[in-house]
């Protein structure tokens, strides 16, 4: 425990709050860490024939490179390409694409005429689809930068506010300009539109982020956004 | 590469990736950081001679490049930063809330030499050298942070 000479019991009790949260920082990254970029780099380094020198090439521009990118995204309102979920089956909100992120796509979801759905319960949304749960307001799942779950409910417009222009296109939560089953969203281009108003669906949802390039302050730009509708009108989109 | 190498980088991964997000405030961002100080101890290996400073100097890395990140984005875009934050659910997010917003409210290398020095536990000699500054810098940086802290939080 660092010590500050001027504060007293003020400045003891505020040092073992910062050691406090660190610690459990430090246990949230013990549970991420295994799963994050940096550890599957240093595995993969370990095998054998690979090399580091595509990863030096990849991951010093990364930021830049994805700051550009996403603000071209929201600049000029181009949609996402192909969307990323977990396992099937899983269940599970699941890491994905990071809009400005460095992390890689993992598998698609693409429903079909097969894809499996689940009775449809509250709000006129089927439990499931394709084995992964369909969340409501009432039990959002854990989410971290990146992860994507299935969101059900009923689209409606979110009119508590005027959606900040230029950027209705991924307009943040508190302007959501969309919202499903109460939960306030963002938006890529085009995903959703007002021929689904008043009609229940489930969309594929992703946190994502804004680079926010700002002199501290800054304000937190994590957000909530719908990348694709996967159901609606009883059926599977595909 | 050898073995014992990546295993000792490996167990600092944890600790790199705490600090990072406690810096940046930011997952994406605090993974590019990991990844960008494991790189250059990929690299650097051979001139790593004591095992022990390892810790420190990896945060080093670390920290030198989140404000070379920060220079670098402010040099290629402006933009509109009002985007407001989504709970992340979890049992620790209330808790810590009161602490997280005011961290948040500390400019970028204040934060820094608080969460280095506070909250990692490097010395001030250390968090100095991370943030390449001299001591009665780093010093009153971590003075100043504190005290912006006490005065966020309400604390006498």
């Amino acid at each position: 425990m660092k010590t500050d000479k001027r504060g007293g019991d003020a400045a003891s009790n505020l040092e073992a709050r910062l050691a406090g949260r660190f610690a459990g920082e430090l246990e949230q990254a013990e549970r991420d860490y295994a799963d994050s970029a940096p550890a599957r780099r240093l595995r993969e380094e370990a095998g054998p024939g690979r090399s580091p020198s595509l990863w030096s090439r990849v991951a010093l521009p990364a930021v830049g490179l994805t700051a550009i990118a996403a603000v071209a995204l929201v600049g000029l309102g181009i949609a996402l390409g192909p969307m990323t979920t977990g396992p099937a089956g899983s269940g599970e909100p699941s890491s994905g694409t990071s809009v400005a992120g460095t992390q890689t796509a993992a598998a698609s979801v693409q429903p079909s005429a097969s894809t499996s759905i689940g009775p449809v319960e509250s709000a006129n949304v089927p439990a499931s689809i394709g084995g992964q749960t369909v969340y409501r307001v009432g039990n959002l799942p854990a989410m971290k930068l990146g992860s994507t779950f299935l969101l059900g409910g009923v689209l409606a417009r979110d009119t508590s506010c005027v959606p900040p222009s230029p950027y209705t296109v991924l307009a943040p939560p508190s302007c959501g300009y969309w919202t499903v089953g109460g939960v306030k969203l963002g938006t890529v281009a085009g995903v959703l539109n007002d021929s689904l108003l008043g009609r229940p669906i489930v969309v594929q949802v992703m946190m994502s982020r804004v680079i926010v390039d700002c002199f501290a302050p800054c304000p937190p730009s994590t957000f909530l956004y719908a990348t694709r509708v996967v159901w609606q009108d009883g059926v599977a989109v595909p | 590469m050898a073995a014992e190498w990546i295993e000792t980088l490996d167990a600092h991964g944890p600790l790199l990736l705490a600090a990072a997000r406690a810096i940046t405030r930011d997952e994406a961002e605090a993974e590019d950081l990991v990844q960008t100080a494991f790189e250059r101890a990929l690299r650097s290996a051979p001139a790593i001679r004591d095992p022990a400073s390892i810790r420190a100097w990896l945060l080093k890395v670390e920290t030198r490049e989140a404000f070379r990140t920060v220079r670098r984005l402010r040099r290629v875009v402006r933009f509109d930063s009002r985007v407001h934050e989504v709970p992340v659910a979890g049992p620790e997010a209330s808790q810590w809330a009161e602490l997280d917003e005011a961290l948040g409210k500390l400019s970028r290398p204040i934060r820094a030499a608080v969460v280095l020095h506070h909250m990692v536990g490097l010395s001030v000699r250390e968090t100095a050298e991370a943030l390449g500054v001299t001591e009665n810098t780093a010093k009153a940086r971590i003075r100043d942070g504190l005290a912006r802290l006490r005065e966020l939080l309400d604390e006498d």
